[in-house]
């Protein structure tokens, strides 16, 4: 009993620390400045980039990995549904590229655990790709500019598994630092406005950040979409078999409509918001987010608030274009 | 031969089927590959680590602890490294052990992954629960005014759910479910109270996140992935047993194959031996033949191939080594110039035969013969006759000395004629040879003379040598002393033929000896060591006391030069200005340090003259020597006890202060930094009064030896006195490196020391004082790093500290306070106010607690902060306290005689207890005062409860006794849990003003109030909240069930009269709590 009152003590204390704001003892911060991953080969790096352009990689030679991650914009498609070869379209939205490295799991249901694993998928998907790695082998080793730079870089030279390789390094080099949230974190207390640091405040203090943490806000856990409310009934369409979310990898009842949570890292400037691209703007999904997953209605002055909190979360990579 | 060729070719078959015998054991053995035995050991163990790594991580989300979990991410990727090395079928650690192994290591893969999801749904539910924990609050309070606050007040479903969260307990659920159950009959009344419903439907999600949350919790710890780790390590053991004992019979196979091998071996080199001795012994008997002749012999084949030679042959051409020797004839002749120096065709008188006469180059005479062989080889011999032409040259030589012999030689025949006498005489004598020839030698007698003539008469007859003095005169008549020696002549029958008469004119010689023995004899009784040399100071004379001093006999030193004596110790320039002195002045003096026989150093008064001879060079020194030693000593000792410990031998204060002036001085023309650090050793007065002197002595002197180790040739360690110990760092680079070494002192004590077979252990504090930062003169430094060793001592114990400014700043406010305090005391300057306790529930003042306040004469009011501390580290605080609690006793029993039975506070300071404040003490205070006990209630702080348990629980007890109550003031800022808590007699909680004040800023400071409050009931304990100032806060600590509050809202503390007014006029805070605001009391 006595040491079950001191253990009661120390939840209260540590809870107290969670709820942070006001009295927070830590200067920890729950997000951390995104950091460029260093050591990766410059040869390789540009092989992956032009694997990751070439349309080889599509059964008709249609469509490249950028045509749905497109990484002038926020490296996602800037369509609701991607759409594959023959024109067929996908069943979720696609999410974007950049920081994806940063992220445990890939897939909206983690289905593979590391980019490498993750870029057979739309690869072999007869809605994206619809290829296999023999056939794209095949083709690519056709182009002996292209065998040339395999062979300069890799022993074994041009084989399925090191165009997986060099895709994935390449991936591993699309992390958008710099953004300005991450100054402030690193001590540039001037660089966010009042209104950026109460929405920090709030996405705090209502609990987003529950979920939403580390570097790439999000992207570390799974979490069901409706955690506090039944989404799916509210949003009406029939249940797809997408919308099961991890349940499709595990079978487990207990992981229906459990999906990775999404990074918030460029929420800002992406055009759908979830897996289904129910939502189109960035305030809707903050107000969808505080009904669903908090069970709250929060006001519209608040959603401003955090909206403009997540827009200072925006970083910066040199394949993106200036607007 | 045939059956030698046979035998031998089973040999060679019999080795054949060793060597393939042990090539098959060979690789077997290699088989057994201890290399991935260890992969496997590795995998397992980190196996091992991930599992509780993993077990950590579920402690750590089920507790909220992290923040954020990117640091998770690594976990992933262990994970499926080692579930790939576990459990991989084609690149697995374990492919190829026996199937239960690998069923084991993949049954452990897949626990260790069931894990890590089951991490990963304790993390999305952690996050549910947290965020309904976090929005409840709120919820309830945006329904205070809903008329469901009729039914249950919203709030108590927080704090049940706060509860069931921390505690688990049965009871909170089951009170839990009678609430929402309560809720649901409210909505079935009420079914479109849309706020209510919602709150329900929290309360119902956060209930179940909480309940889902445990049985995830219930199914990680199920999963029995020790057990399965326990086994997979038995069966993996047992089959690394087994490849231990197939090994061990391999080896053992391999073993027996080798030693057949070996044995072949020796078989067949023993054979081998045997033919080789039979070839050999011929060839033997041929060399010993050549080798046992006495004279040099080489043999020549036609050829010119040197075929055989004795080591005559070698040894007369001073050949050391036979493969130096030419290997053909005309090697030999080319190279003859390197043996032979000369050689010369010669005749031999007797015989008439021509030979050669070779003289090599070690000066060897050689008779070389050379003759043909029969088959046209060459046979060369050689003879040594270097012994005859030695003898030759020998006879030649002495002729030539009796010639120049400074001595004057004659040769009388046994009829004493003479035969010859050589060109010395004549110059001694005066006598030409053709004068003397043919006389006798009488003709030099001199008349007058003691020479016993008769006794060299009867040495010459019996054919002996005799030696002996007599007076002759020369040709001109002037006698002169002589000395001889006539001996008798041999030929070579050993007949005697003549004698020989060698004399030496000894006139001079006579007349020098007696001041010469009377030197001697002084030489040989003075104290003082003389030593002579001659000009190239080969030491040529020593005397007796030379020989004491330096434990040197006569005969080791004569011949060898004074440097034998020498220490070392001086350098070239004290040789130098020696040799110039001696050079220029011709003496020398000086005190100079030498070296015994035995090898130990003394010093010595050492005075060297030079004696020059007739031509002005120097021709030989003579040194005096005195042994000051013990004249040395007794300096050293004394110079030892001013400047040294007695006990341990270091530096003491003195010297340690002579070097600190030294160093500063010279930090003043070549800048450097300096430091020093002040030591005192913790709990070392317990061993001097618990243990005795001696032991005490015994640390002290093991302390001394581990801090010596710590520190460089250039620092010194200096015992300051009692146990305090002082480094002086000098010329260090920065002051880290003090602080660094400080870290060592301190680190350095931390092993316990053995003495007399008991375990001590000590402790250091130090202070740290930098020069010239901190101040230039000695003294000053060493009492700045003292006064930072006190500031160590004070942040607790194994600390150091550097010297800041502030602390003297505060030292002096310090001690200017205490001594105005004392005053103070005696003066009446001090007061006690008194600060209301209003009970909220019934908005009256329930007590008081008492407050000193200080009115200074001249400085005004001093805030207590600063006097009270003061009055703690003084010991004023004994008497200080005593007086507040007299004072405000017997206040409060005139207010009880008046009517107004309030309850009274006083603060005990920590260091009373210290200060012998006891229950005694306080019974006295009562009973002179006639204070009911049950009205007093005494508040101490929760560092008390810290210190010292057994003691402190004790004297609580005591003081309880009295029949008074104890509260804990400033509740949370110390460590204390509530389970500490409820082991000490305890009646009353105060919830520090910190947790008070965030009640405006923070929501989740009323959850922490909250839970206090509802945890000090469980104790039964009362709490009383400090710090009240707003209205908002006030409700909100009433709204929480705190009964009772303190603080600026109702009133500040006031003097004795006020408080009275106040208390009359008590229903201001009735008003108060209905939300009007009162006047308000200030004093």
């Amino acid at each position: 009993m006595a040491d079950g009152m001191g253990d009661m003590f120390k939840q209260v204390v540590s809870i107290f620390l969670l709820l942070g704001s006001g009295v927070c003892f830590s200067a920890d911060e729950p997000i951390r400045p995104l950091q460029k991953i260093s050591g990766l080969d410059p040869d390789v790096v540009s092989l992956g980039d032009s694997l990751f352009h070439d349309v080889r990689l599509s059964a008709d030679n249609s469509i490249s990995c950028a045509s749905c991650h497109d990484l002038s914009t926020n490296g996602a498609d800037s369509r609701a549904l991607s759409v594959g070869i023959k024109q067929r379209t996908g069943l979720v939205k696609s999410p974007t590229v950049y920081n994806s490295a940063l992220n445990f799991v890939q897939f909206w249901d983690g289905r593979s655990r590391t980019l490498e694993q993750q870029a057979s998928g739309p690869v072999h998907n007869p809605l994206e790709m619809g290829s296999h790695w023999g056939e794209v082998v095949t083709k690519l080793s056709k182009d002996p500019a292209l065998v040339e730079r395999f062979e300069q870089s890799y022993p074994e030279g041009l084989t399925a598994s090191n165009i997986i390789d060099a895709i994935a390094v390449f991936e591993r080099t699309l992390i958008t630092t710099g953004s300005r949230f991450d100054q402030w974190l690193e001590g540039d207390k001037g660089v966010l406005d009042g209104i950026e640091l109460e929405g920090y405040e709030l996405f705090k203090s209502y609990g987003c950040i529950s979920c939403h943490q580390g570097q790439n806000v999000g992207g570390n856990m799974y979490a069901p979409m409706g955690a506090m409310k039944d989404y799916f009934r509210d949003r009406g369409n029939e249940i797809q078999k997408p919308d099961l979310g991890r349940f499709n990898v595990t079978g487990d009842p207990r992981d229906k409509h459990l999906f990775k949570v999404p990074s918030l890292r460029l929420a800002a400037i992406q055009n759908y918001f979830f897996h289904d691209a129910s939502v189109d703007n960035l305030e809707s999904a903050v107000q969808v987010m505080a009904r669903y997953q908090l069970g709250r209605d929060i006001s519209g002055n608040d959603v401003q608030k955090i909206a403009a909190f997540i827009r200072s979360l925006a970083g910066k990579h040199p394949k993106m274009v200036e607007e | 031969m045939k059956a030698f060729l046979s035998r031998s070719f089973y040999l060679q078959l019999i080795l054949l089927l060793l060597m393939a015998g042990l090539l098959y054991f060979f690789f077997q053995l290699n088989q057994v590959n201890s290399e991935e035995h260890q992969l496997r050991v590795d995998t397992l163990l980190k196996a091992k680590e991930l599992d509780a790594q993993l077990d950590q991580t579920a402690l750590l989300v089920l507790t909220s602890t992290l923040h954020q979990y990117d640091g998770l991410n690594g976990l992933y990727e262990q994970t499926d490294d080692i579930h790939n090395k576990l459990s991989d079928s084609q690149q697995g650690y374990f492919v190829g052990l026996s199937s239960e192994i690998q069923i084991y290591a993949r049954e452990y893969a897949s626990q260790l992954r069931t894990k890590l999801d089951y991490i990963e749904h304790l993390k999305t539910h952690s996050a549910i629960v947290r965020n309904g924990l976090l929005y409840l609050p709120t919820l309830a309070e945006q329904l205070k005014n809903h008329p469901y606050r009729y039914v249950e007040e919203p709030s108590s479903y927080v704090s049940s759910l706060l509860s069931f969260s921390f505690l688990r307990a049965e009871l909170e659920q089951e009170k839990l479910q009678v609430q929402v159950a309560k809720l649901d009959r409210w909505i079935s009344n009420h079914p479109d109270d849309k706020d209510i419903k919602l709150f329900a439907e929290h309360i119902r999600l956060s209930l179940k996140g909480q309940n889902d949350l445990a049985a995830l919790r219930t199914e990680f710890l199920a999963v029995p992935s020790k057990d399965t780790f326990n086994q997979l390590q038995l069966i993996f053991q047992e089959n690394n047993r087994a490849d231990i004992a197939k090994t061990q019979s391999l080896s053992f196979q391999l073993l027996v194959i080798c030693l057949l091998l070996v044995a072949s071996l020796i078989f067949i080199l023993r054979r081998l031996d045997a033919a080789r001795l039979i070839a050999e012994n011929a060839s033997h008997t041929l060399h010993d033949a050549v080798e046992s002749l006495s004279e040099g012999f080489a043999l020549y084949d036609e050829t010119g191939q040197l075929v055989l030679h004795n080591s005559r042959w070698l040894t007369l051409h001073s050949i050391e080594n036979p493969s130096q020797i030419p290997p053909t004839l005309s090697d030999w002749q080319e190279r003859s110039s390197t043996f032979i120096a000369e050689s010369y065709e010669q005749k031999d008188p007797q015989t008439g035969l021509s030979f050669t006469l070779e003289k090599t180059r070690a000066g060897r005479w050689l008779q070389a013969s050379d003759a043909e062989t029969s088959f046209g080889g060459r046979v060369c011999v050689r003879v040594d006759v270097t012994d005859l032409k030695q003898a030759e040259y020998q006879l030649q030589k002495q002729g030539m000395a009796i010639e120049q012999s400074s001595g004057s030689v004659m040769i009388v025949d046994l009829e004493g004629v003479i035969e010859y006498v050589n060109p010395r005489f004549t110059e001694v004598t005066g006598f030409e040879r053709h004068d003397v020839l043919g006389l006798v030698p009488n003709l030099l007698r001199e008349g007058k003379t003691s020479v016993d003539y008769s006794e060299l008469q009867t040495h010459l007859d019996k054919e002996l040598v005799w030696k002996g003095e007599y007076l002759n005169h020369r040709r001109d008549g002037q006698p002169y002393w002589e000395s001889s020696v006539i001996s008798p002549i041999r030929n070579q029958q050993g007949v005697l033929t003549n004698f020989v008469i060698v004399s030496e004119d000894i006139s001079r010689q006579k007349q020098v000896n007696d001041s010469l023995r009377m030197a001697a004899a002084v030489f040989d009784a003075t104290h003082e060591g003389i030593l002579t040399t001659d000009e190239y100071l080969t030491i040529t004379a020593v005397n007796p006391a030379f020989c004491r001093i330096t434990g040197y006999t006569e005969e080791e030193v004569i011949g060898q030069t004074p440097k034998l004596l020498s220490s070392g110790r001086h350098g070239k320039e004290f040789y130098e200005r020696m040799w110039s002195d001696l050079t220029e002045k011709g003496s020398w003096a000086s005190e100079i340090w030498n070296k015994k026989k035995d090898g130990s150093l003394y010093p010595q008064w050492l005075s060297i003259s030079a004696v020059r001879g007739e031509n002005g060079n120097i021709q030989q020194y003579v040194s005096v020597l005195t042994d000051i030693t013990e004249r040395k000593e007794q300096e050293k000792q004394i110079h030892f006890q001013a400047y040294y410990d007695g006990l341990t031998g270091l530096p003491n204060r003195a010297l340690l202060i002579d070097r600190l002036e030294h160093d500063l001085a010279l930090a003043k023309r070549h800048p450097q930094i300096s430091s020093v650090l002040f030591i005192d050793l913790d709990r070392f007065k317990r061993v001097n009064d618990t243990m005795g002197h001696e032991m005490g002595d015994k640390l002290l002197l093991k302390v001394a030896e581990r801090f010596s180790a710590l520190i460089r040739s250039s620092d010194t360690l200096s015992r300051f006195g009692g146990d305090e110990f002082v480094i002086l760092l000098s010329d260090i680079p920065d002051p880290q490196h003090a602080a660094f070494v400080a870290k060592k002192v301190i680190d350095s004590l931390s092993a316990p020391f053995e003495v007399n077979g008991n375990e001590l252990f000590t402790g250091a504090s130090i202070g740290i004082a930098m020069s010239p930062d901190d101040a230039d003169q000695p003294t000053e430094l060493l009492r700045l790093a003292d006064l930072a060793m006190y500031k160590a001592k004070e942040s607790g114990r194994n600390q150091y500290q550097f010297f800041a400014r502030k602390m003297q700043d505060k030292v002096n406010r310090r001690v200017s306070l205490e001594g105005q305090l004392r005053k103070a005391l005696s003066a009446n300057e001090l007061e006690v106010h008194y600060q209301p306790i209003v009970d909220v529930r019934k908005g009256s003042i329930s007590g008081v607690e008492a407050l000193v306040r200080w009115h200074h004469s001249e400085e005004g009011m001093i805030p207590p902060i600063e006097f009270i501390p003061v009055a703690e580290e003084s010991g004023l605080i004994a008497p200080l306290g005593e007086w507040v609690l007299n004072e405000a006793c017997r206040q409060m029993a005139e207010w009880h005689r008046q009517g107004h039975k309030l309850k009274l506070s006083v603060n005990l300071s920590s260091q009373q207890y210290h200060l012998g404040f006891n229950a005694q003490k306080l019974s006295d205070a009562l009973q002179r005062t006639g204070l009911d006990a049950q009205y007093l209630s005494l508040e101490i702080t929760e560092s008390i409860l810290l210190e010292d348990d057994q003691n402190i629980l004790e004297w609580l007890h005591s003081l309880r006794e009295t029949g008074i109550e104890l509260s804990i003031d400033d509740f949370g800022t110390g460590y204390s849990s509530l389970s500490y808590l409820k082991r000490f007699p305890i009646n009353t909680l105060k919830i520090d003003r910190e947790f008070i004040s965030d009640l405006n800023t923070d929501k989740g400071a009323s959850s922490l109030v909250e839970a206090i409050v509802a945890m000090a009931k469980s104790l039964n304990l009362q709490v009383i909240a400090e710090g009240v100032e707003e209205q908002m806060q006030c409700f909100a600590v009433r709204d929480i069930g705190c009964e009772y509050v303190q603080g600026y809202y109702f009133a500040r503390p006031m003097p004795a009269e006020q408080l009275l007014e106040c208390i009359e006029d008590s229903s201001r805070f009735a008003d108060d709590l209905k939300g009007e605001r009162a006047a308000f009391y200030t004093i």
